[in-house]
């Protein structure tokens, strides 16, 4: 990382969110706390992303591609301390109160740094939102509380969320599909519980998990009917994780394959009955999508920023690299669609605040409570017993159901989709477009950009392939209103 | 020409495909000798050295349709003989007196294995730029490298150096790392190709005897451009056996995957997408085909050259590339599948030679 030197990007000294997002000053004016929390984040983010990922980035990436089972927990450890862990916990109760422009500002720095890293600790956030969506309060609190206890002991939590199967991605996302979907796993309802067998695939972080939240139907000839979302803590018998993939990027984020052998799951953790499955995953992806979207967007930043630094410290015939026009151009260009899909990002971050789950934390009653209700008092056994009461759950899950109604997670997922395409196929155009301008030299492991480039494909795969979240944009967007 | 292919084909679907994945994992050196010791035996080592001389004496299409069809397997195994062949074409082009001797050397006196050869390049990068100099009636030649392809698998290496500032001055010298101990750089850590170590090499005042070098000493820039013509119809050839990899491996897969409940090449946008490829792969492939042809054409204009089809075909395969991957879903960017593998040979092979924007701007 010798190369690093310039002050862009990264190693830019000051926030230059509202330079980036110039609309965001107009909203300081009217909000200042939220846009000034948001450009404290970001001067967290950066200095977290290059002070301990970026120089972690490389070496991770190749140990890990020797063993795809590797982890560096020293480096978890660090990231643990700043508290970016649980970042989205409100501060009251222990995390640093991110709302959903925080947590995209924290995504695009640390994703720059290297999108392996940040996948390895970041998508624990998709497992931990499995159980936001769900908004029983005995359950949220009582996840929140081991989330900040662990952090505060520095022992690592996983959450893997895991609707995959071997035959079945696209599948698993859409009701469309589903109707046909060849289901493997399989839910048998027994006396107060259910039993699960089967096989999910390629599950993020499924290797290191305490928790998994799975999608499994209970009638492999009806998936899209009986398709139910089970909460499965990973010490339960029978569950056990296989091959752990061997990726062509992204490493330091594991993939795994879970195996379910009569896995008893009580009532109790059955977190969406048979026929509500897809709902729960269309939550998760209406929130998570944009999220990726803005991953790609991350990965284009950071293969551009090692771009600059290379091409503004070698020199060709007697200049600097950079000083071709040929090269400004390309730069300019690619740094004008990074401009464009960052604008896209930040306005989601700031609709999932307005509209979605995390508009709840605005909420009177849940901000009232946790104004004044003591930490202890909240995070405690008895207020969990006590939010047991059916009466009181389900009045807290119908106001959670009032504001994200059904409506808007799929007008959400839609604007996610249409995210998460621009900003994956950016990354993967960028990542190849600097290495075209660096040659092989730049190509050499040592700076990065090749690292970037494999890192990107991935992104084009997963949270839905990037035919699959068109195919959403033109049905939520274009065909519903025709008929179609 | 045919049966040469056909025996290739052969070879390559028994010896290198097999082993292809296991070797991009560990780079296994042994297997990579020993798929180039059964290349020699199979007549594949010596395409380009004209008979007289005890090679094959192949023209460069048919160099061209052994290098995409071991490439169908294994780009990093058709990029070992890519760079040997291009070295021989630098033999080819800097004529007599050199031929004789230098194509002895290469052939290894006609003795059992022939050694593997490659060329140094000259580079844009300011560091990365070899200077030949005079001192004491000894020839002196001093630099790091650019990254250069089979670099510690070789023996020979012709080099393309500058003896002043100016890029006329240009001599071409054969330095033999065996007799002579010239260390090496580090591994590069390409993505991909990743069997053929690519490195730099390091010369710090190698002696350079006068009868090592080729063609005429200050004049070598036509040679240059020969050897850098042939390269880059070389490297057309194999992405375009890449690709055509890459191409069949999509068509298969989207035939055995269901989704959406149907074959997913019933999407009409897979077909669109495996439609596109095949036009870029069958646009590729009779591009780098007549531009290795053209000198027997005689056309005085317009005629295809290598670099225009060594830009199209790369840029196509690597756009083959992403869309076979993606067409396997999260099965393509696993490594046990293969397709990955192609991406990330292609793209290296895009960047090998002149980059292609560079290609583009040096046209004009
Ligand atoms: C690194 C990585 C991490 C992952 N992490 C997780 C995780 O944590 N949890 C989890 O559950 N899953 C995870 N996945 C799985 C991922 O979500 C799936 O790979 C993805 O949904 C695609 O499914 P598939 O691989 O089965 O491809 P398929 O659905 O089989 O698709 C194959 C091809 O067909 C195309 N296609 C399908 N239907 C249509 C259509 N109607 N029209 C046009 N084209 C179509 C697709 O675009 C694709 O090109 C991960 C995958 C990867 C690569």
């Amino acid at each position: 990382m010798e190369y690093f030197t310039k002050p862009i990007g990264l190693l830019a000294p000051v926030p230059d969110l509202l330079r980036n997002a110039p609309s965001l000053i107009k909203m300081k004016e009217r909000f200042p706390r939220y846009i000034g929390r948001a450009e404290k984040t970001q001067v967290f983010s950066r200095r977290l992303a290059r002070e301990i990922i970026l120089p972690k980035a490389l070496e991770v990436d190749t140990r890990s591609h020797r063993d795809p089972g590797y982890v560096d927990w020293e480096l978890w450890r660090q990231i643990n301390r700043t508290k970016a862990t649980i970042g989205y916990i409100p501060e009251k109760l222990g995390g640093l109160g991110w709302s959903g422009l925080d947590a995209f500002v924290f995504l695009e720095e640390c994703i720059t740094a290297c999108t392996g890293i940040s996948a390895f600790f970041g998508f624990n956030f998709f497992g931990v939102l499995c159980a936001f969506v769900e908004f029983r309060p005995d359950v949220c609190l009582k996840v929140i509380g081991e989330m900040v206890e662990a952090q505060r002991n520095d022992k690592p939590i996983f959450w893997a969320w895991s609707i995959t199967e071997a035959s079945a991605g696209t599948d698993a996302e859409d009701a469309r599909a589903m109707a046909t979907m060849k289901c493997s796993a399989y839910a048998r309802k027994l006396p107060g519980g259910y039993s699960i067998n089967g096989t999910k695939q390629f599950c993020s972080n499924g290797s290191l998990a305490d928790y998994l939240v799975v999608t499994v139907c209970t009638d492999r000839s009806d998936p899209l009917h009986t398709m139910a979302t089970f909460f499965v803590p990973a010490r339960t018998e029978g569950f056990s994780v296989g091959r752990i993939e061997r990726k062509c990027g992204q490493k330091a984020s594991q993939t795994a394959e879970l195996h379910f052998d009569n896995v008893f799951v009580p009532d109790e953790n059955v977190w969406e009955p048979p026929g509500r499955g897809l709902r729960h995953t269309r939550e998760i992806l209406s929130v998570t999508r944009g999220i990726i979207g803005m991953l790609g967007l991350g990965i284009a930043r950071g293969a551009l920023e090692r771009c600059i630094q290379f091409a503004s410290s070698k020199k060709v015939r007697g200049h600097y690299l950079i000083e071709e026009n040929w090269v400004q151009i390309a730069m300019a260009d690619m740094l004008k669609d990074i401009m464009v899909v960052r604008a896209k990002c930040y306005d989601f971050a700031i609709a999932l605040d307005t509209i979605h789950v995390l508009r709840l934390l605005e909420n009177l009653p849940v901000k009232a409570a946790l104004k004044m209700v003591p930490k202890a008092f909240i995070l405690g056994e008895s207020l969990q017993g006590l939010l047991k009461s059916p009466a009181l759950a389900r009045s807290v899950k119908g106001l959670k159901d009032w504001i994200v109604t059904d409506e808007r997670v799929e007008y959400c997922a839609c604007q996610g989709s249409a995210i998460k395409v621009a900003g994956t196929d950016l990354a993967m155009e960028v990542s190849s477009r600097v290495l075209d301008i660096v040659g092989i030299e730049g190509m050499s492991s040592c700076y990065g950009m090749e690292k970037t480039f494999r890192d990107a494909k991935g992104a084009q795969i997963y949270e839905g392939t990037n035919q699959a979240n068109r195919l959403e944009v033109f049905h939520q967007e274009i065909g519903r209103g025709l008929g179609l | 020409m045919k049966e040469i292919i056909g025996v290739c084909r052969k070879f390559a679907s028994r010896k290198v495909g097999p082993y292809a994945l296991e070797a991009d994992l560990n780079g296994d050196r042994e297997w990579l000798l020993s798929v180039w010791q059964e290349s020699n035996d199979l007549g594949i080592v010596g395409l380009v050295i004209p008979e007289e001389f005890g090679g094959v004496g192949q023209n460069d299409s048919c160099c061209g349709l052994v290098l995409d069809t071991l490439s169908s397997e294994c780009s990093g195994v058709a990029s070992l003989l890519l760079h040997h062949y291009v070295a021989c074409k630098t033999v080819l082009a800097g004529g007599e007196p050199g031929l004789s001797p230098f194509f002895k050397m290469l052939l290894n006196d006609g003795g059992h294995m022939p050694p593997i050869a490659t060329v140094i390049f000259p580079s844009d990068m300011d560091e990365r730029r070899l200077v030949l100099r005079e001192e004491k009636g000894k020839l002196l030649l001093r630099g790091k490298s650019p990254l250069t392809g089979n670099a510690t698998l070789a023996r020979y290496f012709f080099a393309f150096v500058y003896e002043g500032s100016e890029e006329q001055d240009m001599t071409c010298v054969l330095i033999d790392r065996q007799s002579q101990g010239i260390p090496l750089g580090e591994e590069a850590g390409l993505p991909g190709l990743k069997v053929n170590p690519f490195a730099p090499v390091i010369l710090e005042d190698v002696e350079i005897s006068p009868d090592r070098i080729i063609g005429r000493r200050r004049e070598a820039k036509a040679v240059y451009e020969q050897t850098l013509d042939a390269y880059h119809g070389f490297i057309a050839a194999c992405a375009m056996g890449a690709a055509r990899a890459a191409y069949s491996r999509a068509l298969q897969y989207a035939i055995d995957r269901y989704q959406f409940g149907s074959m997913i090449i019933h999407h009409q946008e897979i077909q669109r997408m495996l439609g596109t490829m095949l036009a870029k792969l069958s646009v590729g492939t009779s591009s780098y085909i007549a531009s290795l042809e053209r000198e027997e054409w005689g056309m005085p204009h317009g005629t295809p050259k290598n670099r225009f089809s060594k830009a199209f075909c790369t840029d196509a395969a690597l756009e083959i590339a992403i869309d076979a991957v993606q067409i396997h879903g999260g099965y393509g960017y696993m490594h046990d599948y293969g397709v990955e593998k192609i991406l990330r040979d292609v793209k290296v092979l895009q960047l090998l030679g002149e980059s292609n924007p560079v290609i583009s701007i040096k046209t004009i």
